[in-house]
């Protein structure tokens, strides 16, 4: 309740209230730390979600475009912490590329604290590279927790279908071309070389696969359906019962007789940061051959670049088929 | 699927006009506009009925069958516009409905301070109630209406504003009641917090749960050199009125800021990377404004100053390691030199995996009704995480406070969520 002795001291206290000493000095530390202007960015600023997609924004913008990426290789994506300085480059950046499908939902955290209207939503420096891509695994029911960590757009691993590539890089093209158009020739050039790198090594990492069509994995997470199907290979199952819920051991046995009950040898496969406590007891209990894979560029040494990222999957698949 | 496509087709054929085996049998009695059939009107709809029903069952199946991935991309802008997405799946975002979801939280409380009357309970803490959306292009809306059984009003609005989001470049507003920028965690909702009650600092000199205003504030982020973040948070507001303090022979809790009217808020908050995977923060916070229940009545007003510090490093997968600690001084009176209380925590957080995490926190601080005297906690916090929608917390305590040279406590705590609910950067 308020007194009218109150309120006259109210008027007194306002002045005092809106410059305190130590909000000024606040204010006064604030504009020490910056400067009046940036200096004029030759290159255009992309901000990745990922190393994937920083890798791709590369071959696409060459030597105009300065990338970075907001997960590093090796971290899972589902859980990334944004943090201030990422905001920063937000803040700073002329194109935000994203995958999209709900696994990046830490980007929108970014983007909405970032303040910079170019790359929101909407905006001409926004690029949901999920756009156009043929998508598996959308769920055609109601889904709850009892689904698990389970994404409404379906599965959102698409990235890891080489193929996928041309439509990342396309999405990518689109949105250089709406930040830059005079440099839409040159985008367009670069686009087309990185299509066909990628396609003359797609036929490499077919022919290599090709014996082993059909072949049975098992993954610790559900983020290999594109690359299954895009080589003809089958997901027999995942250690995770459901996305993003930890195995039971009646889950592993459950796994431990589907590989038992197989006719060819089974091999186990997921990213480095993945619990692999699980996999090796399968393994170990199966004789099914347990191989790192990256789910990332960077994920391991010498995956240094989206296609470079492939000859190490497909290289070490090839290599658990084979071994006896 | 091949049975439903024959019996659309016999559908089909009772249908006049319809080129069918049925029609051309009577085509003997062909009539101007061709052969007709007559039936009861009922067997027609029953007829209609069933037809509709069949075509739809087909696009549903027409829809379950995916067509094989591509193997030509879309090459250019235009394909790719053509290149519609996918169609979104019931209850998706395409729909023109806000977010909404429902975060619940259970507390269960042993103790061996007998004047704690939530001591061997377990009690339905609070539930909060999200509904996200935007309501124009860069306006976004957020309100979260809490469910307390246990307080005076069960439920309340805790926050209701509008996000205009890039008015200038680094700039967002934010308009309506919304906890303010105050300290490292405040913006933070209690279902987030890594531990099951707030640190007793800020129990005691800022609010019970989280600081809130209902009024406007401005964030801008610093157009800064190099990889150095600033951003800067100025609010005005009104205060919800005085907090709960409580006296001896009670469990001793401060006001909080208790801030009854206008007051002012500001914040810088800076971060600087440190290597690739870590990040080191610092942030300074003030607030004023006319406060009641102070130690000094008729002081008229109380100002709140904190500093934080926070370090965070990530390891492979999900592993992260936080360390954090903040201090709050709370002074009362017009010119400040009235009765001073202060106080701060010290926490450490380890999650090696996205399923567990280890937090140490120890606490001490002052009382603003009663400066000289402190209670002090050191506690031992363990979390499962199950997914991301459900958590269980364990919170081992012992510590001493007013009354009480030595006591323990053990928290256990659920959470557990439906529905999309996300906040802004914490």
């Amino acid at each position: 309740m308020r007194f009218p002795a109150e309120m006259n001291q109210r008027k007194v206290h306002i002045m005092k209230t809106l410059l305190p000493r130590e909000a000024v000095a606040l204010v006064t530390i604030a504009l020490a730390a910056c400067t009046l202007a940036l200096p004029a960015h030759a290159a255009i600023t992309v901000v990745a979600a990922t190393p994937d997609l920083a890798d791709i924004a590369k071959q696409v913008g060459g030597d105009r475009v300065s990338v970075s990426t907001i997960a590093q290789a090796n971290q899972d994506l589902h859980m990334i912490d944004p943090r201030p300085s990422d905001v920063l480059r937000i803040k700073r950046a002329d194109l935000v590329v994203r995958i999209g499908m709900d696994l990046d939902l830490w980007m929108d955290a970014l983007l909405n604290a970032a303040g910079n209207a170019r790359v929101n939503r909407g905006g001409p420096g926004y690029v949901d590279c999920s756009v156009g891509i043929h998508k598996l695994e959308v769920p055609k029911e109601q889904i709850t927790g009892a689904s698990g960590d389970i994404h409404v757009y379906g599965n959102p691993h698409y990235w890891l279908d080489p193929l996928n590539g041309e439509v990342i890089s396309a999405n990518i093209l689109a949105g250089l071309k709406r930040v830059s158009p005079t440099n839409a020739d040159y985008f367009e050039q670069n686009r087309k070389a990185f299509v066909a790198h990628l396609r003359a090594a797609m036929r490499r990492w077919q022919e290599r696969l090709a014996p082993y069509r059909g072949r049975k994995i098992v993954t610790y997470h559900d983020g290999w359906p594109y690359f299954a199907h895009r080589f003809s290979l089958q997901v027999l199952g995942c250690i995770e019962p459901k996305p993003g819920i930890p195995p039971s051991a009646s889950h592993i046995a459950s796994l431990i007789a589907q590989i038992e009950a197989e006719k060819q040898p089974v091999v186990i496969a997921d990213a480095p940061y993945y619990p692999d406590k699980a996999a090796k007891i399968i393994a170990a209990r199966t004789g099914a051959r347990f191989v790192v894979i990256p789910s990332s560029v960077g994920g391991v040494k010498g995956a240094d670049d989206y296609i470079a990222l492939f000859d190490h999957i497909v290289d070490a698949l090839a290599k658990g088929f084979a071994a006896k | 699927m091949r049975h439903i496509v024959i019996m659309a087709m016999l559908l089909l054929s009772a249908i006049p006009g319809s080129s069918c085996t049925v029609a051309a049998a009577q085509d003997d009695e062909a009539t101007p506009g061709g052969p007709t059939v007559t039936i009861p009107m009922s067997e027609w709809e029953a007829l209609k009925a069933r037809l509709d029903a069949v075509e739809k069952e087909l696009e549903e199946l027409r829809a379950a069958q995916a067509p094989p991935p591509p193997t030509e991309a879309p090459s250019g802008e235009a394909e790719l516009e053509a290149a519609a997405p996918a169609p979104a799946p019931a209850g998706g975002r395409h729909l023109a409905l806000p977010d909404i979801s429902l975060v619940v939280q259970a507390k269960g409380l042993a103790s061996s301070d007998k004047r704690d009357e939530e001591r061997n309970r377990i009690r339905l803490s609070e539930a909060e109630l999200g509904i996200q959306g935007y309501v124009y292009p860069n306006v976004k809306a957020d309100a979260f209406i809490t469910m307390s059984p246990q307080e005076d009003e069960p439920a309340q609005v805790e926050e209701a504003y509008l996000t205009y989001l890039g008015v200038r470049e680094g700039l967002n507003l934010y308009l309506g009641k919304k906890h303010v920028a105050f300290g490292r965690t405040n913006l933070v909702h209690c279902h987030s917090w890594l531990y099951v009650h707030q640190p007793l600092v800020l129990r005691n000199l800022v609010a019970e749960e989280s600081l809130t205003g209902e009024g406007a504030e401005a964030s801008y982020v610093l157009p800064t050199t190099g990889g150095l973040f600033a951003q800067l948070d100025v609010g005005t507001w009104t205060g919800s009125g005085p907090g709960e303090a409580t006296e001896l022979p009670e469990i001793l809790r401060g006001p909080g800021a208790s801030f009854s009217d206008r007051f002012n808020t500001a914040r810088l908050w800076a971060g600087h990377p440190l290597g690739e995977n870590g990040e080191l923060e610092l942030g300074g916070s003030y607030a004023r404004g006319p406060a009641e229940g102070c130690a000094n009545p008729g002081s008229g007003h109380a100002c709140l100053k904190g500093f934080d510090l926070t370090y965070r490093r990530y390891g492979e997968g999900t592993s992260r390691l936080l360390l954090r600690g903040e201090g709050v001084w709370r002074h009362e009176g017009d010119d400040f030199a009235g009765s001073t209380a202060h106080g701060y925590y010290l926490f450490g957080n380890y999650r090696p995996d996205k399923y567990r995490s280890l937090g140490l926190l120890y606490d001490w601080s002052q009382f603003p009704q009663a400066p000289d005297l402190h209670e002090s906690a050191l506690s031992l916090i363990l979390t499962r995480q199950f997914s991301e929608q459900y958590y269980l917390r364990l919170q081992a305590t012992h510590g001493s406070r007013p009354g009480l040279s030595s006591y323990n406590e053990l928290w256990l705590q659920w959470v557990w969520g439906v529905g999309p609910h996300t906040h802004n950067l914490e």
